[in-house]
């Protein structure tokens, strides 16, 4: 199993600068997403990994080597690709073993290393068939398990699953992860989908023209963003501009916000006196007394199954509720709520 | 009434492919006949293996056979050969590749007569070659390349002809397959060598065999290089047909005309073949 290092890391482009000076560490073991929109340099980071890209600056070490320089063919990890990547010309059995092929290990070491493979992922009928014979989670299973037989120490995840329909999705994520965990493998994973960076990773990194934007595991990227990006991109937030006008105690401060006083708390002090700051949608309580209430109008509403989106207006933005289904105000209506002070985030200053 | 479904695809088909059916099948019965003693044009018509005889015991012919086979497989060979790196080089667009590209499909709009004629131009006793050769104090004296034992003037003729074939069919075929295949092939392991062995090959085998065909089917009834760059004491299978009717010989003619269409077929299909098994790593499916 390995770890791996990344110091000061750019990739230029003529003058694009699709990577920025990341410095990272991955533990062994670890399950580590790449998180950001499109064209953030995710991708681009995990190519300088896999070797398929040089950096301009800086340095990658894998299980303490440096390898900033080694060829994929010559680092200790595997990949999966987005497009699965599968030798079309070649069957399962056949694409399974090509990399130990490569590798030229006897062919009694291949068996041993396969058949564990081929029963976890359940490839046994497959194994004879051509890739374009195989559905896209089949596709998907015989793409694992090719990374797999190598035993790496790295395993390389690009974005495995945007070829898959939402429901094969869930169940993919979870044998992905099991089969990481059981390997104890070191994993990194780049996806654009908050929900599978959330529930798949031990730590997740989110990346915004790429840089790094924040760090950190998955229940605080969600309930602690640093930046209005980071709010905004993991799951829904309301964001708003705000003023500090007091602090009210230890790591309570006084914010005026377009939607009313509010007390935020927080255990560093606000960046600045002009800040934005958040709140999720589905942190409003429904209660007529307390901290932090709310009186609103209902502009529309949306049911959604299991809960309701309620909208209001204020200072000519809009912002967003969510609460159980049974809500029932029509719209125009007056509601009230309210937020607990720990669910009002403070982010960056107002530039 | 229901037509079967057979019939229907037949008469639908019949317009095109009937047309050209019947055109290559007139000329193909023409010449089989012609070298079996029918439609003889300078004597009696009838049924013989006379001409089939004669020819088959003549050394010109036998040799005229050999000359052909070797100048369209390696012409093919050659061809393909000089056709895949370019290819590959060309895969991925970079500055000035789609003019370098458009500069290597030239030679498809020269005729093969003028390119010929370029050619002994250049290689002449007193020709460009020579006098450059001289000039920068290699040779000392001129020495005569044109119409060389070996054909290798033919051979460059042909390479710098059909290689812009070769190039545009596997330009295709390389360019159809994913930079995420070959990734694949490299993070599993595969050098530059064992990709283009195991991934880029048995890929493109297809679009190589298509011009390795076309190609030898051309090289081995070539004319117009032959006379005016190829060897003085040998004969294409063409230009001993020519040479033949030339002098009355319409059914010995004939008789070359048949064996040509017969090596151009038995020929590509055994070297579509053979190159298909080795690219595809000693396997034929």
């Amino acid at each position: 199993m390995s770890t791996i290092e990344i110091r000061d890391l750019s990739i230029r482009f003529g003058d694009f600068i699709a990577v920025k000076d990341i410095s990272l560490r991955v533990a062994e073991g670890e399950f580590l997403t790449l998180l950001g929109p499109s064209g953030c340099g995710k991708t681009t980071l995990l190519k300088l990994i896999s070797g398929f890209l040089e950096p301009t600056t800086g340095s990658i070490h894998i299980a303490g080597k440096d390898v900033t320089r080694t060829p994929p063919e010559g680092r200790d990890t595997a990949m999966c690709f987005q497009s699965y990547a599968l030798f079309p010309h070649l069957t399962v059995r056949d694409n399974l073993t090509f990399g130990m092929k490569q590798k030229r290990l006897p062919a009694a070491e291949r068996q041993a290393r396969l058949q564990p493979v081929i029963d976890q992922l359940g490839l046994e009928p497959q194994l004879e068939k051509l890739p374009n014979q195989l559905s896209g989670g089949q596709q998907q299973r015989v793409a694992l398990g090719r990374a797999l037989v190598m035993r790496p120490g790295v395993i390389l995840f690009d974005e495995p699953l945007s070829n898959l329909d939402a429901k094969l999705r869930e169940t993919v994520r979870v044998e992905i992860r099991k089969i990481q965990q059981s390997n104890n493998l070191t994993a990194i994973y780049v996806t654009h989908d908050q929900a599978e960076a959330l529930a798949m990773s031990d730590r997740i990194l989110v990346m915004n023209h790429g840089a790094v934007e924040q760090t950190g595991a998955p229940k605080e990227i969600y309930h602690r963003p640093r930046s209005s990006f980071v709010a905004d991109f993991i799951g829904g937030a309301n964001i708003m501009e705000a003023e500090v006008i007091g602090e009210m105690g230890p790591d309570l401060w006084t914010l005026a916000t377009p939607i009313g006083e509010l007390v935020a708390q927080c255990d560093r002090a606000p960046a600045a006196k002009r800040l934005r700051v958040c709140w999720r949608p589905e942190n409003a309580q429904r209660k007529a007394n307390g901290a932090n209430l709310v009186t609103a109008d209902i502009t529309h509403r949306s049911f959604q199954g299991s809960f309701t989106d309620l909208f209001f207006e204020r200072g000519g933005r809009e912002y967003r509720l969510q609460l159980s289904e049974t809500a029932d105000e029509p719209i125009g209506e007056t509601v009230r709520f309210s937020l607990r002070p720990g669910d009002i985030v403070m982010l960056e200053p107002v530039p | 009434m229901k037509i079967p479904r057979a019939l229907k695809i037949i008469l639908l088909l019949t317009p095109g492919i009937g047309l050209i059916l019947a055109l290559i099948g007139t000329v193909v019965y023409i010449a089989i006949a012609q070298s079996f003693g029918y439609y003889n044009l300078t004597g009696e018509s009838g049924f013989s293996t006379e001409f089939w005889d004669k020819m088959l015991g003549r050394r010109l012919y036998q040799r005229s056979v050999g000359y052909s086979l070797y100048i369209g497989f390696f012409s093919a060979i050659f061809s393909v050969a000089l056709a895949y790196p370019i290819a590959l080089w060309l895969r991925k667009p970079f500055p000035g590749s789609i003019a370098i590209g458009a500069a290597l499909k030239a030679p498809l709009l020269v005729h093969g007569l003028v390119a010929a004629f370029l050619f002994i131009n250049v290689i002449a006793y007193h020709g460009v070659l020579n006098q450059f050769m001289q000039w920068i104090g290699l040779w000392e004296g001129p020495k005569r390349l044109q119409n060389d034992r070996h054909a290798i003037g033919v051979l460059i003729l042909q390479t710098w002809k059909n290689m812009p074939f070769a190039l545009l069919l596997l330009t295709g075929a390389v360019q159809a397959i994913g930079d995420d295949v070959l990734d694949a092939a490299r993070d599993l392991g595969a050098g530059t060598f064992a990709r283009f062995r195991k991934v880029i090959a048995p890929l493109t085998v297809s679009a190589m065999q298509a011009a390795m065909i076309i190609i030898f089917i051309g090289a081995v009834a070539d004319f117009s290089f032959q006379v005016i760059a190829g060897p003085t004491n040998r004969q294409s299978m063409a230009q001993l047909m020519v040479f033949l009717k030339g002098g009355d010989n319409w059914n010995e003619a004939a008789v070359v005309g048949v064996t040509l269409m017969t090596v151009a077929l038995i020929g590509s299909t055994l070297l579509a073949g053979v190159a298909r098994f080795v690219m595809k790593g000693g396997r034929l499916r």
